[in-house]
Formats: structure tokens, sequence, C-alpha cells
């Protein structure tokens, strides 16, 4: 399981905590998380796509009816990420 | 002697370090106020901060200082810390400018209600002492001022307004 290094904790911290992005939902806690806390949740957004993508890849093949490569694969996911955030989640 | 304040030139930022309203960052009060002022905005997780320059004075004689100054924003726990760290290059007149920054000096402190006491959207400065013996009167400093992720679990933003350099004058 890839451990999320320093750089991509930065990268995916300054996603959530950003205007409009999260940061007013984070900052209505009476105190914001540790640096450790805040890394450890993106850690367990990580640990979940690593443990399910093959799975979700398998039923998106047998779904289509044809194995589909890994770039198709990630383009479906993407698509369905972003429709799904434009509907508020 | 005295303790003296000077401010330094902020030059340019790291790239994930945007220049911003602070009325963008921060719910501000009805203008006029500080929301109209602009401020480097700094994350934790990896090292990273602002290039500065600026001359050591005539009147400079020891003690020196990195003033780092800002506005919190999120409120930091109990335990939480903030760091920052400086490097630089100080050169006199017909030294060569061009060579990698000296090791870093950092400062660490506990911001919240177990040190400092500090809140969401408080006034924030940390002074990050320095080698005297490094700086001559006249030297041109090429410096980093960054904010330490190995000194920091603070989450909230930093939003950077200013950077002095602080010494004790003749």
């Amino acid at each position: 399981m890839a451990v999320l290094t320093d750089a991509q904790y930065s990268e995916l911290r300054k996603l959530v905590y950003r205007s409009g992005s999260g940061k007013e939902e984070l900052k209505a806690h009476a105190a914001l998380p540790s640096g450790a806390q805040l890394k450890a949740a993106f850690q367990v957004l990580e640990n979940f796509w690593e443990d399910n993508k093959a799975t979700v890849k398998a039923n998106l093949d047998a779904a289509l009816g044809f194995t589909t490569t890994g770039a198709e694969a990630k383009k479906f996911g993407l698509a369905f990420l972003i429709w799904k955030a434009s509907k508020g989640g | 002697m005295a303790t003296i304040r000077i401010p330094v030139d902020i030059v340019v930022p790291d790239s994930g370090v945007p220049l911003d309203l602070v009325s963008n960052q921060i719910t501000s009060a009805a203008a006029p106020s500080v929301g109209s002022q602009t401020a480097y905005v700094m994350a934790d997780g990896a090292d990273e901060g602002v290039y500065v320059r600026f001359q050591i004075p005539k009147n400079y004689v020891g003690s020196p200082k990195i003033v780092v100054q800002g506005i919190l924003d999120g409120a930091p726990g109990a335990a939480h810390t903030l760091g920052f760290g400086f490097r630089k290059r100080a050169v006199a007149n017909n030294e060569s400018a061009d060579g990698t920054f000296d090791a870093e000096q950092t400062n660490s402190a506990t911001i919240g209600s177990g040190g400092s006491n500090h809140s969401d959207e408080d006034y924030f400065e940390q002074s990050i002492t320095l080698t005297a013996g490094d700086y001559a009167v006249d030297d041109q400093v090429y410096g980093y001022v960054f904010l330490d992720a190995s000194g920091t679990d603070y989450t909230g933003n930093f939003l950077l307004t200013n950077v002095d350099l602080e010494f004790a004058d003749a």
C-alpha cells in the first residue's frame, strides 16, 4: 500500500483547504486537525482507492463486454468523479 | 544600542505560494479592513516560501534575526506548532553572488492554547535567530524564507504579509 509522501499530502491539502473548496467547513470546527491527522485522513482515501480499483475495473470490463486498458478505465473513473462532484457528491 | 527592524523585499514566491487578497482567504470585516491587504498563502506539508533580498545597513552591529509576519487562517489545536526557516547567501562587493544558499536556520513554536495561545485570524510573528558573523555592513543578502514543514503541524494557511530584518545597532 503506497504511503502518501509529504509532497503528495501538501498537494491534497491545498485542494481541500482553499476558499470554496472545503476550507470553511474545516474552519467551522473548534480547532483544525493536526498535520498528522489530516495526512492520515488522506491516506484513508488513498488506501480505499488502491484496495478497490482492481475490482472496479473488473466490474467495468464485465459491464462493457471487453477488457479496457488502464488508461481507458481511468477515463471512465475520472469522468464519473467529475460528474458526481458537479452534482454535489 | 537599540534593536531595529527594517523590511526586506519579497521578490518572488514558490509556485505553490500564491499572492492573494486577504479578503479572498478569510471572512474579513467590512472595508476598509485587513481584507484589502495582500498576502502570500503558505501551507504545511512540504517546505515552501518566498525569495527575499536586503542589504545590511551601515548601523548594523549584530544580533540579526529574520522576523516572519502574517495572519493565521484557521484555529490551531492546543499543541499545534508552526515553524519557519531561512537560507541565504550574503555577499560583499566583488564577491560572487552565485552559489547555493547556506544551510537552513529555523524556529518552531507551539501556537495553540498550550503555547502562545493564538487564535484564528490572529496576527502572528516569529523570529529566526541568525548567525551574526555571517553578515557584514553593506553585504547584499539573497535569501529564502519558508514555512518549515518539519516544525509545523498546524494545518491552517499562513498568510504571509511581510518579513523584517531585526538587528542591534551601534
